[in-house]
């Protein structure tokens, strides 16, 4: 290990930054220095015997003490928008002045927008305006990073990884599994949309060739797995691991999306004034005949009498759609990976099916059913 | 002066002011002062800050930055030991050999060695050595306890515990991921429970195979295959990298029987022949009604309740009105288990892992 650069990992306990930590060590590629927010994000990086450190991502000062002598930087940071904003600066600063020569920032594809236009690629202006509070976030922590890299004290390389899957994902891996588990999984349009995966694997690798290819300082570069995979193919692929048939979720009509979609907003409307005692109270003062026909219209779901054949199987219900994962599944173009390819070096090592299989083989056991 | 206290208050001292502390003994301790069962009259930590953060329910306690400090001005009654583990051992003993009755949190010690020195220690003191194995209070616990011995559902074939949730501790240190002081990783941690529970319920063990993660450090995941002196057989994974279950479920020859993890007042069972089963509410036995009929009354003692009914049952220990839910020689035996488990690991299978990685992998677990 005396020969390799020693790394830092900010935000090291999540999902990806985990499998990056574990990824650089078990290929003896880096002296990892993992860094977490507090001490229970040590757990999973704890199976390693590795120098982590705890520190706030958004104090420059604690972060600068921790980041003395390491040559790069992997900035993974999780949260929201204030925490993406100032974990950036902060993050940058602190690694001027500990001297690390590269930040390697873990952005998202989601900058383009999450129906990217025909042509898009790395160097397409980013889209600003946007519905989801995520996407935007993403979009300004880039746009900082552009401003303050100009002084170029460290080197800045963006990643946009797209849809990251893979063992210990939440979002695109478990939470599907759980969704097919509980019959709450859907699929617009037969689950045709384009979703750009990238294997966790993968992600690494390209991080990996962020930190140490030349002549990639302050550029930005899309990583998927570079192959055509539908919003079908992955679902079925988590389908699968937990013996759930596939013909059994919902498929919805991206017709009837927004008004599914316009359900669950009131439903989440009403659960907020069940939820809250504020509310509650002055719910008290409401005759009850007026309450439960604001609890009618909460829960009601007011499809257009045509269009309840958009949902098939029909005998499964109207699921409840989340806005944002309905739109991602309504993609229709293949994000391009070319620039990492050619300028990064990035050669996705693992292929969609290879990934899908190993995320099974986790899934079997994270699900407690991998044992006999 | 603050208020007077009963003759029979016991001084007692708190050994370690982490998270633990705060969020389970502070308030068991606090409630158990207002009734004049327990004066806690000192608090020790080797960081200032956590005995302040402690010290604001305990305002007459001293303060003390190591436990010599504290022996060299007064030996409490009880000493409750909550420091990292490695440190347990030579913490009780010292506290023993000054004559305090000791409750120690778990796990009692990270080695049998250990464990045999704190009970010679207790038994050459004359002195009580209490573990907090207090999920044995548990009206749930406790119940699947008495279904099994009385074997209603007839004898135990198999079992299956899967426990585990993403590590969320608020731990005040790194001592929970380091082997020096922790003694290992989710085994050790979280699994003592688990393994007391199952020691208490199943019997001894016959035969044990051990996986786990860990790859220089220490595991996050762990696998055992147990085969008890019963003949029944069966499953524990744990876990603090991922959620899993968090259910032990127990087959008898008749029907079956599950516990949920931490959840004090509800089991459920069921006969195999049955397509139905019972969610099984646990309450309070109450007078019969006014019909002469038997009923149930109020709900069973919650977790707060149990977690200060351990103590109050160390303390009814020393007045000798009670004896102890868990001695020292009884939480040996998970010790004893956990060691056997340790010594004997293997790494996990990871199939999700490339084979280049699992090779590398095998090299780091085993040095």
């Amino acid at each position: 290990m005396a020969d390799t650069p020693r790394v830092a990992v900010v935000g090291a306990s999540g999902f990806i930054a985990s499998r990056l930590v574990e990824w650089l060590v078990l290929r003896n590629l880096a002296n990892v220095r993992p860094i977490v927010r507090s001490f229970k994000g040590m757990a999973r990086l704890a199976r390693f015997d590795l120098d982590c450190r705890v520190a706030d991502a958004r104090d420059p000062a604690a972060l600068e003490r921790q980041l003395k002598g390491c040559a790069v930087l992997f900035l993974c940071v999780v949260g929201g928008r204030d925490t993406l904003l100032q974990s950036a600066e902060a993050t940058y600063r602190a690694a001027a002045r500990a001297g690390v020569r590269r930040l390697v920032y873990l952005s998202s594809a989601v900058v383009h927008g999450h129906h990217p236009p025909q042509g898009t690629d790395d160097y397409s202006e980013l889209v600003v305006r946007q519905p989801f509070e995520y996407n935007v976030s993403k979009v300004m922590a880039e746009h900082l990073f552009r401003r303050i890299r100009a002084d170029g004290a460290v080197e800045v390389v963006t990643l946009r990884p797209s849809i990251v899957f893979g063992p210990r994902s939440n979002w695109w891996t478990a939470q599907i599994a759980t969704d097919l588990l509980s019959n709450k999984a859907y699929l617009i349009d037969g689950g045709a949309g384009i979703c750009n995966t990238v294997y966790v694997d993968n992600l690494a690798q390209a991080m990996w060739q962020a930190a140490i290819a030349e002549g990639v300082a302050n550029q930005d570069f899309i990583v998927t797995d570079g192959e055509l995979v539908t919003w079908l193919d992955l679902y079925s692929a988590v389908a699968e691991a937990v013996g759930v048939d596939t013909a059994t979720v919902a498929m919805i009509n991206s017709d009837a999306v927004t008004q599914l979609t316009r359900v669950a907003r009131r439903k989440e409307l009403w659960g907020k004034v069940t939820g809250n005692r504020f509310a509650r109270a002055i719910r008290e003062l409401i005759p009850s005949r007026v309450v439960e026909t604001i609890r009618q219209q909460c829960h009601s779901a007011r499809l257009p009498a045509y269009s309840s054949a958009l949902v098939e199987p029909a005998s499964r219900g109207l699921p409840s759609v989340d806005p944002e994962i309905a739109s991602l599944q309504q993609c229709q173009y293949v994000l391009p990976i070319t620039k990492a390819r050619e300028v990064l070096g990035y050669a996705p090592q693992v292929t969609f099916s290879e990934g899908a299989r190993r995320t099974a083989e986790w899934l079997r056991f994270a699900f407690g059913v991998a044992q006999d | 002066m603050g208020n007077p206290v009963s003759p029979k208050s016991e001084r007692v001292a708190l050994i370690g002011c982490g998270a633990a502390s705060e969020i389970l003994y502070a308030s068991a301790l606090d409630m158990l002062s207002a009734e004049r069962v327990i004066e806690v009259t000192a608090l020790v930590d080797p960081n200032p800050e956590r005995t302040l953060a402690i010290g604001k329910k305990f305002p007459l306690a001293r303060h003390h930055l190591n436990v010599d400090s504290m022996l060299a001005e007064t030996a409490p009654d009880l000493a409750i030991i909550v420091s990292p583990h490695g440190f347990h051992a030579d913490l009780a003993i010292k506290c023993l050999e000054k004559g305090s009755h000791v409750l120690c949190e778990k796990p009692m010690a990270t080695t049998t060695v250990d464990c045999d020195r704190m009970i010679d220690a207790a038994e050459k003191a004359g002195c009580l050595l209490a573990v907090g194995h207090f999920r044995r209070l548990f009206p749930s616990s406790r119940m699947v306890k008495r279904i099994l011995d009385e074997e209603l559902l007839g004898p135990v074939r198999s079992f299956r515990f899967l426990e585990g949730e993403i590590y969320s501790w608020p731990a005040q240190t790194a001592s929970f991921f380091k082997r020096a002081e922790a003694g290992g990783g989710v085994l050790i941690e979280a699994g003592v429970h688990t393994i007391d529970l199952l020691l208490w319920w199943l019997g001894d063990v016959a035969q044990v195979l051990y996986r786990d993660d860990s790859m220089g450090g220490v595991e996050a995941n762990c696998l055992i295959r147990l085969k008890m002196i019963s003949g029944a057989e069966g499953v524990l994974q744990l876990s603090r990298d991922w959620s899993l279950p968090n259910r032990y479920v127990i087959e008898c020859q008749k029907g079956w029987i599950a516990y949920m993890y931490d959840v004090v007042n509800r089991i459920e069972w069921g006969f195999h022949d049955s397509e139905c089963g019972l969610d099984a509410e646990i309450r309070t036995r109450a007078a019969n009604n006014l019909a002469g009929m038997r009923e149930l009354g109020s709900a069973a003692p919650g977790f707060t309740d149990c977690f200060t009914a351990q103590l109050r049952n160390v303390v009814d220990a020393i007045h000798g009105a009670a004896s102890l839910q868990v001695s020292g020689k009884d939480a040996r035996k998970g010790i004893a288990l956990i060691e056997k488990c340790y010594r004997n690991r293997a790494l996990l299978d990871m199939p999700w892992l490339g084979e280049l990685e699992m090779r590398r992998a095998r090299e780091l677990a085993h040095g």
